[in-house]
């Protein structure tokens, strides 16, 4: 045994001086001559290439920063992590590559920081693969139409602004306003549909409490299998939180490139923006419009194009992205969330008021779109919810007549009251993410007319008592629906058993 | 501003015609601090040693643990002919460390070897 390790050691050894002597040649150096805030300038290495990583030696070891700011005199660099150990007159090396992180199945289940390592406290990650950090985004003929649906669970959401995968749907809101809550569920819904789409959130300056108490539910829904977290907290230097959207993207392309489906979640793109103006500023680049560099706008935008759905003959695989936005004061026409909306195939707006009249989730029909979503909607869902987000605007229009009562029209007051029946139905509690079959069913039972007699506070009984009747008496009816892919007519079968099942569960509620 | 690069481009152009190195340091001297941009003395020669190199004059220093032998010196000058071919003349400066134990560490313009003992067991994490 003590011979084996011997022989070990030795053959490490030698491996580690056959490693030391490839290096040997002259090679580029250059000198740190200033450092603070995370940024060393560096003088010399007039070969380095943009985003090219650095090797800064210090007392301490080796040190990773990467090249930034080309100028005729210096280099500024980042610092990927801590900086109070590089010292003016440290020598910097070039790498010889761009930023890579590992990326593969290995990191599924794992809590990373955005340079791959571990921060789960579980073993070191070894990945095959590693896959650039700055890559560009598939061409033209490389991509295919969003037409599959990624079916977030949240009916809100699924029949008035469907989801596809390759699209990216922005969720926007003040704070508080349910934006992560939405992104959760959908992750949730993943695996409790079995969809098989891999999950990859990434928490952008995030209070770590919260990424901990999200993985701890992620855990208990049994979605952690198929999630990799990427986290940054406000403690992390700069560099760290520009660096996680591109990191993060770069593990789920890894999934997008073999054929299967990742979704990216972005939380959130405010703070990355506000990282990379932290980072710019240091950098001495021109502030522009609330002090953000005049590049802002590429900065999500060349994100956000590398999710997309393939074409056929590259795998089609693909990569939908949820970014989220949070506004100030529900203004949605400052910088950051009108670059973002401008670049997203839709977005989900989230209003404080909705939430606090305890309208969950606080989702917006008149601001909310979903610009692509139509194709990849699935049938059963499409051919049943087409009115729902005009007949929910014109609600919301007429609500605030409803106090008049009596003195409205009747076609006002019908209105009205399937309005107010809807976004009763439309209210769902977090982590409870519906099936296809659950959704159709409870809008098919509404707009029948099925549910008119009861009163609003009981509509969410009524609901919950036809699902289980349905799903008790005529599971393998249900079953079929759960396909997705029948129309639901007026006058089919599934619809008249739907109706008839709704009709007897309301019974119990009328008043 | 009259960037780092133009002044050594300058001051490398008359040292390659013969201009004296005193003459060039005195003027180079004087706008730096007229300018007050002493602080940079140090980096401008490093760009004026740079530009030195693309005018084929390589100034090279090399630390040791003891004096370099004449063999030792002539395997690093054709060391520097090797990866700069373009190089007309070499000049060696020596600087004798006893702290690199053994070998030696090669500094010139932008680029540099370090064979030293000290460095390798450094890297192997003794």
């Amino acid at each position: 045994m003590a011979e084996l390790a011997v022989k070990e050691l030795s053959s490490e050894l030698q491996a580690a001086i056959a490693g030391l002597s490839k290096t040997e040649g002259l090679e580029s150096a250059g000198v740190v001559i200033r450092v603070g805030d995370g940024v060393a300038w560096v003088h010399g290495l007039s070969q380095a290439g943009y985003s090219e990583v650095l090797e800064i030696d210090t007392k301490a070891g080796v040190v990773e920063a990467f090249a930034l700011n080309l100028m005729e005199d210096e280099i500024g660099a980042v610092i990927l992590g801590d900086d109070s150990q590089v010292a003016a007159g440290n020598t910097v090396r070039l790498k010889g590559v761009v930023l890579e992180v590992p990326v593969g199945e290995e990191l599924l289940g794992r809590v990373v920081n955005p340079l791959g390592v571990a921060i789960d406290g579980g073993p070191a990650i070894k990945t095959k693969q590693t896959g650039k950090v700055e890559r560009e985004a598939i061409g033209v003929l490389g991509r295919k139409h969003v037409h599959e649906p990624l079916m977030t669970g949240i009916m809100a959401i699924d029949s008035m602004f469907p989801i596809g995968r390759g699209q990216r749907e922005l969720i926007i809101g003040d704070r508080q306003t349910g934006k992560t809550a939405i992104a959760i569920d959908t992750m949730i819904n993943q695996a409790r549909q079995k969809t098989g789409v891999v999950n990859i959130y990434v928490a952008i300056g995030q209070k770590l409490s919260k990424v901990a108490r999200l993985v701890e539910r992620l855990k208990q829904e049994g979605v952690m299998e198929q999630t990799i977290v990427v986290a940054t907290g406000p403690a992390d230097p700069a560099s760290m939180l520009y660096l996680a959207p591109y990191a993060g993207t770069a593990m789920g392309e890894y999934f997008r490139d073999k054929g299967e489906h990742a979704l990216m979640i972005y939380d959130d793109l405010t703070k990355h923006a506000v990282a990379y103006r932290q980072m710019s500023l240091l950098l001495r680049r021109p502030p522009g419009r609330e002090a953000f560099p005049g590049d802002v706008f590429y900065l999500h935008s060349r994100l956000l194009e590398r999710s997309a759905k393939l074409a056929d003959d590259l795998g089609a695989g693909s990569l939908t992205a949820l970014p989220i936005i949070e506004t100030q004061a529900g203004d949605i026409s400052a910088y950051i969330p009108t670059n973002v909306i401008s670049i997203t195939d839709g977005q989900i707006f989230m209003e404080t008021d909705l939430f606090y009249q305890g309208i969950r989730p606080a989702i917006s029909a008149g601001l909310s779109v979903s610009r692509v979503g139509g194709d990849a909607q699935t049938k059963a869902v499409k051919s049943v919810s087409g009115h729902l987000k005009l007949g929910l605007s014109q609600f919301r229009e007429l609500a605030s007549f409803a106090q008049f009562g009596s003195d409205l029209d009747e076609a006002t007051k019908a209105q009205i009251d399937r309005g107010q029946r809807l976004t009763e139905l439309l209210k769902q509690p977090q982590y409870q993410p519906m099936s296809i079959w659950e959704q159709v069913a409870s809008i098919v039972a509404v707009d029948s007319g099925s549910f008119d007699k009861v009163p609003v506070a009981k509509i969410k009984d009524a609901q919950a008592a036809l699902l289980t009747k349905l799903w008790t008496d005529h599971k393998k009816d249900m079953q079929d629906l759960n396909k997705g892919s029948e129309k639901i007519e007026k006058d089919s079968k599934a619809a008249a058993l739907i109706e008839k099942t709704a009709k007897t569960a309301a019974k119990g509620f009328e008043a | 501003m009259i960037s780092r690069r133009k002044l050594a481009e300058h001051a490398a152009e008359r040292l390659v015609k013969g201009d004296s190195t005193a003459s060039v340091l005195n003027e180079l001297a004087a706008y730096l601090l007229d300018a007050r941009r002493t602080g940079e003395a140090e980096l401008v020669i490093r760009a004026v040693e740079d530009s030195l190199l693309s005018r084929g004059v390589a100034l090279a220093t090399v630390t040791s643990a003891r004096s370099l032998t004449a063999d030792a010196k002539d395997a690093v000058e054709q060391l520097i002919r090797r990866e700069y071919s373009d190089v007309k003349s070499v000049l060696l400066r020596e600087i004798i460390d006893p702290s690199v134990l053994a070998g030696m560490k090669v500094s010139l313009a932008g680029a540099q070897l370090d064979v030293t003992a000290k460095t390798k067991l450094e890297k192997l994490g003794v």
